[in-house]
């Protein structure tokens, strides 16, 4: 740029513009109004919409229309036949296998040899039995002890091993 | 933007708003007052506050000028009633009145371009945003309206004495 030019600058650049005729106390007044609206704008733009809202809703629910039954028919397929079925075996319940077996009293002697002991004790030697020639022996009704269970044998009893 | 930044941008670049607002309307503090309200109510506020100004002030004014253009018997009231553009310098060497005749017959280009610059203060650059044309363009502006003012305010002429 010239040097006329620059020279033109600063004469004009010198020259001050008029004075805005601007009431600045007024000024500053109406820019304070101004922020104190945009602060408040928020709350009023959301109770806008929530009071909006409320409004639509309870007309909604006022013309709402009444309901009415519905059917509805769902297709449900058919099981499959199921082909000789084999029946498992019923699972004992677990308390039956907890439980322990009956279990023969072996402090009870046993009972023929006690009632002969008894009929020796009380008659005499000449309670027992006597032996006869039938190749049979005499039966002698097998002991039921008291759970019912047979004794393990009904063989002469042999009292001493040496027998 | 606190109040004391908001006063001392009113400070000082009212009057340059002011003389860039006359340039389309006859009523610029009204135009330049609203650029202000504006800028207060901006959130978040401009990044560059004073470019943002006068282009808030540049589409106030055009719009001011389009509804004065349409009361045509106020138009030449107010055109009779212009207020001086610039203050009385004497120390300066060029007469204001002068000085605001030759601004008005420049282009509306050229004026808006000197305007912005040497009272403005805004860069090339800015002044390609507030007046929508490419910084080339600006300064071509600039120097065509400074060569046009030049020759009518005869500086020349001024210089060699």
């Amino acid at each position: 740029m010239s040097e006329t030019n620059s020279d033109l600058e600063k004469a004009l650049r010198a020259l001050a513009p008029t004075p805005a005729a601007l009431d600045r106390d007024c000024l500053m007044f109406r820019a304070g109004q101004a922020s104190r609206v945009r602060s408040g704008l928020i709350w009023k733009v959301t109770s806008a919409i929530l009071g909006t809202a409320a409004v639509v809703l309870a007309v909604l629910l006022i013309y709402r229309p009444p309901s009415e039954p519905r059917l509805v028919f769902v297709e449900v397929p058919a099981p499959a036949p199921k082909e000789n079925p084999i029946p498992l075996p019923p699972e004992k319940p677990p308390y039956l296998e907890q439980t322990p077996g009956p279990v023969p009293d072996r402090r009870l002697p046993d009972l023929a040899y006690y009632r002969l002991q008894q009929q020796v004790n009380r008659f005499g030697v000449d309670a027992l039995p006597r032996l006869s020639t039938n190749p049979e022996p005499p039966s002698i009704e097998p002991p039921i002890d008291r759970v019912g269970k047979q004794p393990p044998t009904t063989a002469p009893m042999q009292f001493f091993p040496w027998q | 933007m606190g109040p004391d930044q908001f006063g001392l941008l009113v400070d000082r670049h009212a009057a340059a708003l002011a003389l860039y607002a006359r340039q389309w309307c006859s009523t610029p503090e009204d135009v330049v007052q609203e650029a202000f309200l504006k800028l207060v109510k901006q959130c978040p506020a401009p990044r560059n506050v004073v470019p943002w100004l006068f282009r808030v002030v540049r589409n106030g004014a055009i719009s001011v000028a389009r509804s004065e253009k349409r009361r045509r018997r106020y138009e030449t009231a107010a055109a009779e009633e212009l207020p001086a553009w610039f203050e009385s310098n004497e120390g300066t060497g060029l007469d204001g009145e002068a000085a605001a005749a030759a601004l008005r017959n420049l282009t509306p280009e050229e004026r808006e371009t000197i305007t912005l610059h040497l009272w403005g203060g805004l860069t090339f650059e800015e002044i390609a945003q507030v007046a929508e044309c490419s910084s080339s363009t600006a300064h071509r502006w600039y120097a065509s309206g400074l060569e046009s003012l030049r020759e009518r305010l005869h500086v020349h002429v001024r210089n060699q004495f």
